[in-house]
């Protein structure tokens, strides 16, 4: 429980730390949702494992879960909260962003994630996007 | 590699020179070298040239069978494409945009630039068909020399995410996107929900042909829902007849500006097409730009389009006219785009007014709205113009305030710029129009 009183929910990386969300932010996620009745039936639920997704991208959609829940009725502030939040420093991907969004199916973060990653894409080249492919690991920065 | 110049001088200044043993005047290509750069030159321009046609005939480059050519073939268009870089490798272009790779020259180099000489139209012609710095469209499917292993080394197969931000894409980006791999291809080709809107704008209006039309439609697999060809001036009544033919579930047509097209044709088609088991009919239609509809194939169209005893919606959107705005597209609601002009009665596109005391009138005979052969209007702003005005290049008209605001050779970049912009529409996804 936060010190505000509000449930937090516990979710499990695929490298094994555990990581908490307020339970407002956690109900975006559809899949978290469908966990809830078992997480509030159990108190000792063990966490939610998410073996896909990797610690530093899921605190950045717990970070983006809890904000939009917080300012859910300020349209501004949500705009401004995500053009800063698709701009990334380089340690997470916004591949591996959309993969988590898909998988815990929130889809305002899909929304978001994807719409940037075809802003990025377009007008380029094939030239181009092979060399981004090329350049490409698993974190997919290549088409940032 | 110099220039072969050595068999014949190009210019030597010299009266007696131009003439031939005969007397008569000697044509300037006659004076030219006859393959400068020593490349065979006159076999690689047939080979090239009917592989161009090809090409134009598969628009996206995939349409033929998918097993791909010949083995010879492939080698033929692989050692095309050896033949045009080595080409470039030695020549500069300007501002030195070339940097020696030849992954790099096709484009990074400026394309006008690349028209000056002879032998690189065909390089400014890969910049409008992307797929031929691959080769051999189908050849490329057997064997993706560019990335193949790379992809592969990368990781596998591309990310699960792109998958899902196709459908964010236009259909030039679409189009690209496929030709970057194997495995992008088949995800762009195997999901017939990306193509069951289609939105053709500039520049790729200009290249569209039935045929390519018929293939591009083909791929909604008969789910095509909104087709919108803006100035498409290949596109014949034919052709569009085709595609509905296909296409039963069509319900969006958008065909402003397409000048090949007759309404006696669109009206054929749609009553066609209304009369086919399985379909609902059109429901929306967008004419604009296209002349001839007299009042009687007015009606007929508005019967059927299920309108013709509905009062006009007085709470529509208003349409302005501005450049990139000209026609009214699918995200409108209204059945058909063209209206009766309250001043001169004819059916034509109507736009309503941008200045405030023009929005104020309330009269109906004093309403600023009609066809722009009534009121004309400023193509930047899209008031009325009725005291000075510039009518620019490109035959539009400007008002006094827009033509201080913008220097001619602002609005000259301007118009260069729109050749390539992409117009965006807000739709949500899997139900998104495609532009290119």
């Amino acid at each position: 429980m936060s010190s505000s009183g509000e449930r937090m929910i516990a979710l499990k990386s695929c490298e094994g730390d555990v990581v908490y969300i307020k339970e407002t932010g956690a109900v975006q996620s559809l899949f978290i949702r469908r966990e809830m009745k078992f997480i509030k039936a159990d108190p000792a639920y063990p966490p939610i494992d998410l073996d896909m997704i990797n610690t530093a991208t899921l605190n950045k959609v717990i970070d983006y879960c809890n904000h939009h829940a917080e300012f859910a009725n300020d349209k501004a502030a949500l705009d401004s909260f995500d053009a800063q939040f698709v701009e990334f420093d380089g340690n997470t991907s916004l591949f591996q962003l959309i993969h988590a969004a898909h998988y815990l199916k929130i889809y305002s973060l899909m929304d978001l994630t994807c719409r940037t990653l075809s802003q990025n894409i377009k007008g380029k080249s094939i030239a181009k996007l092979r060399r981004l492919s090329e350049n490409s690991s698993d974190n997919g920065e290549c088409l940032i | 590699m110099a220039l072969n110049l050595s068999h014949r001088p190009v210019f030597t200044g010299h009266m007696s020179d131009h003439l031939s043993d005969d007397g008569r005047d000697r044509d300037i290509i006659d004076l030219l070298p006859p393959d400068p750069f020593m490349m065979d030159i006159s076999t690689t321009i047939t080979a090239i040239t009917g592989w161009f046609e090809d090409l134009e005939m598969d628009y996206d480059g995939y349409g033929k069978k998918k097993s791909g050519a010949p083995k010879e073939d492939y080698g033929l268009y692989a050692g095309l494409n050896l033949i045009l870089d080595q080409a470039l490798r030695f020549q500069s272009f300007p501002g030195n945009m070339f940097d020696g790779k030849h992954g790099n020259a096709i484009e990074e180099r400026e394309p006008r630039g690349a028209l000056q000489h002879d032998g690189f139209w065909l390089v400014n012609k890969a910049e409008d068909n992307p797929s031929f710095r691959s080769g051999s469209s189908s050849a490329m499917m057997d064997a993706c020399p560019e990335c193949s292993g790379r992809c592969s080394d990368a990781g596998g197969t591309p990310h699960e995410a792109l998958l899902y931000t196709l459908s964010y894409l236009g259909l030039k980006d679409l189009l690209s996107v496929e030709r970057v791999c194997s495995s992008l291809y088949s995800m762009v080709r195997s999901d017939p929900f990306l193509w069951r809107s289609i939105h053709i704008d500039k520049p790729l209006n200009e290249k569209i042909t039935d045929e390519i039309l018929l293939q591009l439609s083909s791929r909604a697999q008969g789910n095509l829902q909104c087709l919108s060809l803006v100035e498409c001036p290949r596109i014949t009544d034919d052709g569009l007849k085709r595609v509905l033919d296909t296409n039963t579930r069509l319900t969006k047509l958008c065909v402003p500006g397409c000048t090949r097209l007759s309404i006696e044709g669109i009206v054929n088609i749609l009553k066609d097409f209304k009369h086919r088991k399985g379909t609902s009919g059109i429901k929306h239609l967008r004419i604009g730009g296209l002349y001839g509809v007299t009042p009687e194939l007015f009606e007929e169209l508005k019967f059927l389009l299920g309108t013709d005893g509905q009062v006009q919606i007085t709470g529509q959107r208003p349409h302005f006219y501005r450049r990139g705005n000209f026609y009214l597209l699918c995200d409108d609601d209204r059945a058909i785009d063209i209206e009766i002009c309250p001043r001169c009665q004819k059916s034509r596109l109507v736009y309503d007014c941008t200045a405030e005391g023009c929005q104020a009138k309330e009269n109906a005979t004093d309403i600023c709205r009609a066809c722009t052969l009534c009121i004309p209007r400023c193509s930047y702003c899209g008031r009325c113009i009725n005291d000075e005005y510039e009518e620019t290049f490109c035959l539009e008209l400007m008002c006094s305030d827009c033509s201080k605001q913008v220097p001619v050779c602002q609005e000259m970049q301007n118009r260069q710029d729109g050749l390539i912009e992409n117009v965006v529409h807000p739709e949500s996804s899997h139900n998104i129009c495609l532009h290119g």
